[in-house]
């Protein structure tokens, strides 16, 4: 709206006597007795029908609509002054209708509408205007009433979150602008706090799985292993410690103040893990032996007496703090190894590695003891026979017979036994090659055939064609020719020794058998042994008793093994061994 | 000539050649050995491995150094069949074994072979 126009300044009027010169809110019109129409004073209602001509006046009041209105209202009026009492009721009858309405809405009833029909067109414009009242408050409790539902909606909607109910949405649909912008942000809010509480609830479910994977993990640990907190309380006890203590976890979780010590020891004290934050504590050198500390780890050894004080177990114990993500101490760790087995087996590994440099000892004793004694078997060899071609007594002949026969035993038997302790303290892999043994054994077999015609004695040898091991030729050679020769011993005249061979997974197994004189069971394991001579054997001067030790001896030394088998004296005997195969 | 330490194995095979007709020197290690050598001696020379002090293969060692090897055939005493470091390189100087203990007959057949081989060669 434009500025208001003063009379007295739009019109330049210098009449400074008029009521309305230098009115301060203008609106001359509504002031009586004005001089604008010099010296005539008008009533109100004729200078305000006069006014609706003037420019002032138009100015002032720049709603056409309402200029028009005002123009007959102030017509009316001046008719009225002229009208009869009739007319005057007519109005009466309608102002009550005016009344009537503006009663109804004072009481709220907002879709009450006025007859619009009037005499005058003053009451016409009256009651069309109430009507519009009407209609606008009407329009504004509709308003009111779907922003009160749609509140309500949402604030049962906000009542059901609060209570879990995740599903609940609001409505975005509501005509009310607001009401539909508040249901969408409610959503969204909704939305993100429901991705948020199932982010938490999955990263929590996670803890709880990673937390259950590590109980199983300790649980399943080989090792015997415990976990307290940082109060000192069991949290885990896995299945192997039970084991070992014959305590189980149901007995121990929760448990604090040293308890866990009681399976171990059958009374409070400290462990290891307790002195992981004083490592410097000299009661620790008390309970353990061999300590050691890595970074924050600390390890000893020590023995404990669990289930019974007579079951002592020599065990290895690690303990490692544990810390929570901001680095405090949060508990700690110990595992237990029972290391008594590993222990004894060391003690053992000991006593068989000092019995080994006997063993060695001796071998390389053995080897010195053949070797000198040829040196004084060396005359007796040279002399014994010139002597015997000097002497021509009978008797003295005998005695030196037998003096060069024993020679001659001695020779053997340090041969022999030089043999023996060779064949101990060389494998010789490095000389192994790949042998056919048929024809090897053939060959062996001829260099006996002499002893076995005296027997008359038939070697079959049925090992098949192609047949090859992988071996040191010179070992086999004996092996064959020591089991060969005992054969022909043990066979009596007219016998048959048979040797065969057949694969066996990577080996060979090979067998000699005769018909002779057979073994009976307890003998089976011992003919093996050094210097053992069977009965019949100790009555032949030349049988040394190392021959079955050589043969068992190259056979060990190839990866094999070798025994014996017979149904008994007089039954004949089978020596069975494997060889690997080429 | 019979170098070894062992003085029965030295008079045994004194009495075993001087029954058969050959000359034999004695010499109880590598240094009697190389006196004689010095002194002129040619011939066979049985010579044992294990002695103290100089050993068979240090004395023949000395014997190529000296250059008193011509003339000679070096036979080796032995009571074992091992092999050693030492011989590497002397063994072309060694024309025989014989493993102690010996068979008589045997032993002399060998020597008799390398005498009259040796005389072969001188005669030539």
């Amino acid at each position: 709206m434009g500025d208001k126009i003063s009379c007295w300044e739009y019109m330049t009027c210098t009449k400074s006597e008029c009521p309305a010169h230098g009115r301060p809110e203008g609106e001359c019109w509504r002031v009586p007795d004005t001089l604008c129409y010099g010296e005539e004073k008008p009533l109100l209602t004729e200078k305000l029908g006069r006014c609706i001509e003037c420019p002032v006046f138009r100015r002032n009041i720049e709603d056409e609509n309402l200029c028009i209105n005002l123009t007959h209202f102030y017509k009316q009026l001046k008719e009225n002054e002229c009208r009869p009492d009739s007319l005057k009721e007519e109005v009466a009858v309608e102002l009550s209708e005016v009344y009537e309405m503006l009663y109804k809405l004072s009481r709220g009833d907002f879709s009450a509408r006025v007859r619009l029909a009037s005499s005058t067109t003053m009451v016409t414009t009256l009651k069309s205007m109430l009507n519009d009242v009407a209609s606008q408050m009407q329009q504004y409790v509709e308003d009111t009433h779907e922003l009160a539902i749609g509140l309500c909606e949402h604030y049962e909607t906000l009542n059901r979150i609060c209570r879990n109910e995740f599903d609940a949405r609001a409505a975005e649909d509501s005509s009310n602008e607001l009401i539909a912008k508040l249901g969408t942000l409610i959503n969204k809010c909704t939305d993100t706090l429901t991705s948020s509480i199932f982010r938490s609830e999955q990263a929590e479910e996670e803890a709880k799985n990673a937390y259950q994977q590590l109980l199983n993990i300790v649980e399943f640990l080989p090792d015997a292993t415990f976990v307290i907190d940082g109060a000192g309380n069991v949290i885990a006890w896995n299945r192997a410690l039970q084991e070992l203590t014959g305590v189980g976890k149901e007995e121990m979780l929760g448990k604090t103040d040293f308890t866990y010590s009681v399976p171990f020891y059958g009374s409070r004290r400290k462990l290891l893990i307790d002195y992981l934050e004083d490592g410097a504590d000299p009661t620790v050198w008390n309970n353990y032996s061999n300590i050691r500390r890595t970074h924050n780890t600390l390890s000893g050894e020590t023995s404990i007496t669990p289930i019974s004080p007579e079951n002592l177990r020599h065990v290895w114990v690690t303990a490692t703090p544990l810390y929570d993500k901001d680095g405090n101490r949060a508990g700690g760790i110990e595992s237990v190894r029972d290391v008594t087995e590993l222990k004894r087996a060391e003690e053992e590994k000991a006593r068989l590695e000092a019995q080994l440099h006997h063993s060695r000892q001796m071998e390389s004793l053995m080897l010195k003891l053949g070797h000198d004694l040829k040196t004084p078997l060396t005359p007796l060899f040279t002399l014994l026979p010139l002597i015997r071609e000097r002497v021509d007594d009978p008797d003295t002949q005998r005695m030196l017979d037998i003096c060069c026969s024993n020679a001659q035993h001695i020779m053997n038997l340090s041969s022999k036994t030089m043999r023996l302790a060779g064949l101990s303290s060389f494998t010789g892999e490095a000389l192994r090659e790949a042998l056919e043994l048929g024809p090897a054994v053939q060959g062996v077999c001829l260099e006996q055939s002499e002893m076995m015609e005296l027997k008359n004695l038939r070697c079959e040898n049925s090992i098949p064609a192609g047949l090859f091991v992988f071996v040191v030729f010179d070992q086999i050679r004996d092996l064959f020719s020591n089991l060969i020769s005992n054969a022909v011993n043990a066979s009596l005249i007219g016998g048959v020794i048979g040797i065969s061979a057949r694969k066996r997974g990577e080996m060979v197994e090979v067998t000699v058998k005769d018909e002779g004189t057979g073994l009976t069971e307890e003998y089976t394991e011992s003919i093996f042994e050094e210097f053992f001579k069977m009965d019949e054997a100790r009555q032949d001067p030349s049988a040394l008793g190392l021959g079955l030790s050589i043969c068992k001896r190259i056979v060990l030394n190839h990866g094999g093994r070798i025994w014996a088998e017979s149904k008994g004296l007089g039954c004949g005997t089978s020596i069975l061994f494997t060889l690997p195969q080429a | 000539m019979i170098v070894d330490d062992n003085q029965y194995i030295r008079e045994s095979v004194e009495i075993l050649l001087q029954l058969n007709g050959t000359r034999l020197l004695n010499a109880s290690g590598g240094e009697e050995c190389l006196k004689h050598l010095q002194e002129g001696f040619r011939g066979v020379i049985l010579m044992d491995i294990m002695m103290p002090f100089m050993d068979g293969w240090d004395t023949i060692r000395e014997i190529v150094d000296r250059g008193l090897n011509d003339g000679n055939v070096i036979i080796m005493l032995t009571a074992m069949n091992e092999p050693t470091v030492k011989m590497d390189g002397l063994q072309e100087y060694v024309v025989d074994y014989i493993t102690k203990p010996f068979n008589p007959n045997e032993f002399i057949e060998k020597l008799k072979f390398y005498v009259s081989f040796l005389d072969g060669v001188k005669a030539h």
